[in-house]
């Protein structure tokens, strides 16, 4: 079935909804067949049953098993449970009795059930973390119940036709048409963008809808699911619950498969790039060994065994065991890593785009300016909003909790003791503004007003300025109007305050009192940027990674926000311009402009859209419900602890702390956990290639095979084994400056430049053994009379087995960094001891029972010594050639 | 008979590193000529056929100059 658009479902809902605010209340009721009293509890049971839980149906983690089944489907698990499936039905289906041998099998399935599970344990413990997280938030909402009074329900259980109690704080528990209400304020900036609450009615105001029609935030009767009430009553209707609502329409709108993250691209290629490299090559050595030796079914096992070599089959689990290692990293800066290879996309990103409000400010009003009538800071404007806001008993509004707190830094809570509060004239919306009035300790009385600049300016006959009251006359009220622009234009919300004393000797005041004030200045408020946003884009800039706005805030807040936080935006591409563009177009200015407002979440979502498609890797700060869709487009979707649901829900990393430095944090673990995943992929895949070139040289020219099948697993077996300490590696400084991401190309050139390095070594090492070592340990040449031909290839395959160990073990320290190895750049202490533990289990085992049970036959000291120096001479053609790839290609890793 | 064999081994076996050692260090003269503005695959047979020279040209050769941009 075709997926409704995102435009149907807002033209859907807009209809429903604005219908249902001009409708009659009594026929609302009707329709929803509930009373002012609201719905019997047993009435309320029963619609749950029909309409189901109050709840968004967002993506749910899969089942444990579902996760096991999928740890266990990439293509290297797979082609090595080919393999096996293949050497079982050769080595023990088809074998003769006594020749029936399980070490083949053994050996794949153990490497297959290593990587597999230990993939599944990361991935299922990173979810559950996620779900703990989630759990840790409750919501309540308080109903009537006809004949029960109020009482509070789980929001889960908000049924249509329920009437909802809502007062300052709460959730909007659903769609809901208001009956009454009084001085609501509604927050929808985690629905619409707006930092600056909305007022709500219960009576649809046509007046406020902007020219060009009314939009579906224009319907102030209603309010919407996932909003929250900041001050303010109310009493309203619920019209629809769970995903009819707005919000669950838009998470209806995000269930569908997200797009491939660059990571995912990037594995993909690398994958099919060793994948296909595989099957190339290993019929040629299958082809060269049956002709060249005859016997096609040792040829057969031999290049299962070659395949099995080539396969990177710890990818899966180096990359697993990587990814999981920068989630607890990051888990102890106290971000929560929910899909593993966004740690890869963090390293990987070049732009970070990120909404305003809640990510990069602190969605909280605070006092920024106390200003005289000039524009110049006053404490005595300041001490004026401090007595107005203190002494007022109604609810006090979000600017009133400012001026307290700001206040109180300046030691005003005394004042508390030097006046009390004869009388108040409280807030309402067509004078829009308030009083108190006070007496001092000598009985001087004093009312205080604030409010909208334009209504104070109508009560006020005087100004003050520098302790002397003028007359308020027409040249400073345009004065004082300018000022309050100027204060607008830099994204204040501005209030003027005033004073009088010659206030009557009464106890109840009214409004009439508020006549020929003394104007005294202004207060502006701002939605500050947190403490660390500024350090924190600096910091991302140094790295490499630029940062773009995309806010639904209108452009003024948004330019000063920007001005804050150090980011240019002299040019600002809003909503409508982009609606206008095309996406060539769009790709254009993408790349140029850093500020986008006043945009919808689709237009945040088409702006990531095109920047990813012009090759950038790109991630999304946000936390409200309108980028909920930005953040599935990103490749890796960042939010903060304190979003909405659905933001987490579909973000791919959690903020616990407001602390912005952790991006640079999470910048720099990606690009560690990135660098050591390539450092595996391109170490074996060069070493891979290297070996095919020996093995193919020693099926053409050796009378028999250098290796046997069983030592080729084993060598592979020890060396995955030194592989598994590569996640706990270090990385160069160098390596973390820049952005990191996939480049398959570059996995084939790295293995073509540097694969045969080793190769040439390897046949040293078969002249050094066939000619040398073998002829003197044994007596003789190959085939001579006298000398044991089983011994002679035993010494030579245990010969090449640890020599193709020791240099395929200390190529990881070689091609690790670009530097000189061990004296410019170390490994890490468990890359050391694993590789060197590795290194000695290999050269002993030709001297144990098991490297004679295995066809091994113990090699002479002598042996060593040539074995050092070929080591020498490999390191510096190593050295030598990982210099020209770099100065090729620009970059080792 | 077993004297030939192992001829072919030798005989084999060291010309495969020879010319994969040359097919190696033929980068060197490569890397060079490229920095300077030249062909790397040219410059690549070039060092791999005659290497000595090939190196000696490259460390010798001038830098190809950009031309302007009109």
């Amino acid at each position: 079935m075709k997926r409704e658009t995102s435009a149907e479902i807002t033209q859907r809902i807009f209809h429903r909804l604005s219908d249902a605010s001009t409708t009659e209340l009594a026929l609302l009721y009707k329709r929803h067949n509930t009373t002012a009293e609201g719905l019997e509890s047993l009435e309320a049971q029963l619609r749950q049953e029909v309409y189901g839980p109050n709840q968004i149906d967002t993506e749910r983690p899969s089942p444990w098993f579902i996760q096991l089944v999928k740890a266990f489907l990439d293509p290297f698990s797979g082609i090595l449970l080919f393999l096996a499936s293949v050497s079982f039905v050769m080595d023990v289906l088809l074998a003769a009795p006594g020749n029936r041998s399980w070490k083949t099998v053994i050996v794949i399935c153990v490497m297959i059930g290593l990587s597999g599970f230990l993939r599944f344990f990361q991935e299922h413990r990173s979810s559950q973390e996620a779900e703990k997280l989630k759990a840790l938030v409750h919501t309540t909402a308080t109903v009537k119940r006809s004949g029960g009074g109020t009482l509070e329900v789980k929001l889960s259980e908000i049924v249509p036709g329920d009437i909802v109690c809502l007062g300052a704080g709460d959730m909007i528990p659903a769609d809901v048409r208001l009956i009454s209400c009084k001085d609501l304020f509604v927050s929808q900036s985690s629905l619409t963008g707006e930092s600056e609450p909305v007022e709500k009615y219960d009576a649809l105001r046509q007046d406020t809808a902007p020219q060009g029609g009314i939009s579906l935030s224009d319907l102030n009767n209603i309010c919407f699911m996932g909003t929250n009430v900041i001050s303010g009553t109310a009493t309203a209707i619920a019209l629809a619950t769970g995903n009819d609502t707005y919000f669950g329409s838009i998470a209806k709108t995000l269930t569908g498969k997200r797009a491939p993250t660059s990571f995912d691209k990037g594995i993909n290629s690398v994958s099919w790039v060793l994948i296909r490299f595989m099957l190339v090559m290993v019929p040629i050595v299958l082809l060269v060994n049956g002709l060249t030796k005859g016997n096609w079914l040792d040829a057969f096992l031999f290049a299962i065994s070659i395949a099995v070599g080539l396969t990177p089959e710890m990818l899966p689990m180096i990359v697993t065991t990587n990814l999981a290692k920068g989630a607890v990293t990051m888990a102890k800066k106290k971000t929560v890593v929910k899909r593993l290879n966004a740690i890869q996309n963090f390293g990987a990103m070049d732009i970070l785009c990120t909404d305003k409000t809640g990510t990069l400010t602190l969605d909280k009003i605070v006092l920024e300016r106390h200003l005289d009538i000039h524009g110049n800071e006053d404490d005595r404007v300041l001490r004026h909003a401090y007595l107005n806001s203190f002494f007022q008993t109604s609810m006090k509004n979000l600017m009133d909790v400012a001026v307290i707190e700001y206040g109180d830094k300046l030691g005003f809570r005394e004042l508390e003791g030097k006046y009390h509060k004869v009388d108040e004239i409280p807030f309402d919306f067509v004078r829009r503004r308030m009083s108190v009035v006070v007496q001092a300790e000598n009985g001087e009385r004093e009312l205080v007003t604030k409010g909208a600049v334009e209504e104070m300016l109508s009560v006020c006959a005087f100004a003050e300025y520098h302790g002397e009251v003028l007359p308020l006359t027409g040249e400073l009220r345009e004065e004082v109007k300018t000022m309050a622009q100027s204060l607008n234009a830099q994204g204040m919300r501005v209030l003027g305050v005033a004073q009088k004393h010659n206030v009557p000797d009464e106890v109840t005041f009214g409004v009439a009192d508020e006549a020929d004030m003394i104007l005294m200045g202004y207060i502006g408020f701002l939605d500050p940027p947190k403490e660390s946003a500024s350090a924190a884009i600096q910091a991302l800039h140094e790295h490499g990674v630029r940062v773009k706005i995309l806010t639904g805030d209108n452009e003024i807040v948004t330019q000063r926000v920007c001005e804050q936080v150090g980011l240019a935006a002299d040019h600002i591409l809003l909503g409508g311009q982009i609606d206008a563009m095309t996406d060539d177009q769009l790709a254009k200015e993408a790349e140029i402009v850093s500020v986008f407002a006043k945009l919808s979440p689709l237009q945040k979502s088409r702006i990531i859209k095109v920047l990813r498609s012009n090759g950038h890797t790109v991630g999304y700060m946000g936390d409200g419900i309108n980028d909920a869709a930005a953040l599935r487009q990103a490749d890796v979707g960042i939010s903060v602890d304190t979003a909405m649901d659905i933001a987490k829900e579909s973000a791919d990393i959690i903020l616990l702390e407001k602390n912005l430095m952790v991006l640079e944090d999470g910048v720099l673990e990606g690009r560690r956990t990135f660098g050591n995943i390539i450092k595996y992929i391109k170490i074996t895949a060069s070493s891979n290639f290297g070996n095919m070139f020996s093995i193919v040289a020693a099926s053409a020219f050796l009378p028999f095979l250098p290796m046997l099948p069983v030592q080729i697993l084993l060598l592979n077996l020890i060396y995955d084994f030194s592989c598994i300490s590569i996640p706990w590696d270090n990385m160069d400084p160098e390596f973390l400056k820049t952005p990191r991401r996939w480049d398959a190309s570059s996995v084939s050139k790295f293995m073509v430049w540097l694969g045969p390095t080793s190769s040439v070594f390897d046949i040293t090492t078969y002249l050094l053994m066939f000619f040398v070592v073998c002829p003197l340990v044994l007596g003789g040449p190959f085939g001579a009379t006298g000398v044991n031909s089983t011994q002679f290839q035993a010494l030579f395959n245990a010969g090449w087995f640890v020599e193709s160990l020791w240099s395929q073990t200390l190529v990881i320290h070689m091609i690790r960094t670009p530097k000189i190895p061990f004296l410019q750049s170390r490994a890490s202490l468990p890359v050391l001891l694993v590789t060197t533990a590795g290194m000695v289990i290999g050269t002993l085992i030709p001297y144990t029972p098991l490297g004679a049970l295995l066809g091994m036959y113990p090699m002479p000291a002598i042996y060593f010594l040539w074995l050092v120096g070929m080591i020498v001479l490999y390191m510096l053609l190593a050295t030598l050639l990982k210099k020209l790839y770099a100065r090729r290609y620009g970059s080792l890793l | 008979m077993q004297i030939g064999q192992n001829l072919y081994t030798a005989i084999g076996l060291l010309s495969t590193c020879v010319t994969m050692l040359l097919g190696l260090l033929a980068t060197l003269p490569a890397v060079i000529a490229s920095e300077k503005g030249r062909s790397f695959s040219k410059w690549y047979i070039f060092g791999f056929v005659l290497l000595p020279i090939a190196l000696f040209a490259a460390y010798h050769i001038m830098p190809v100059k950009q031309s302007a941009a009109p």
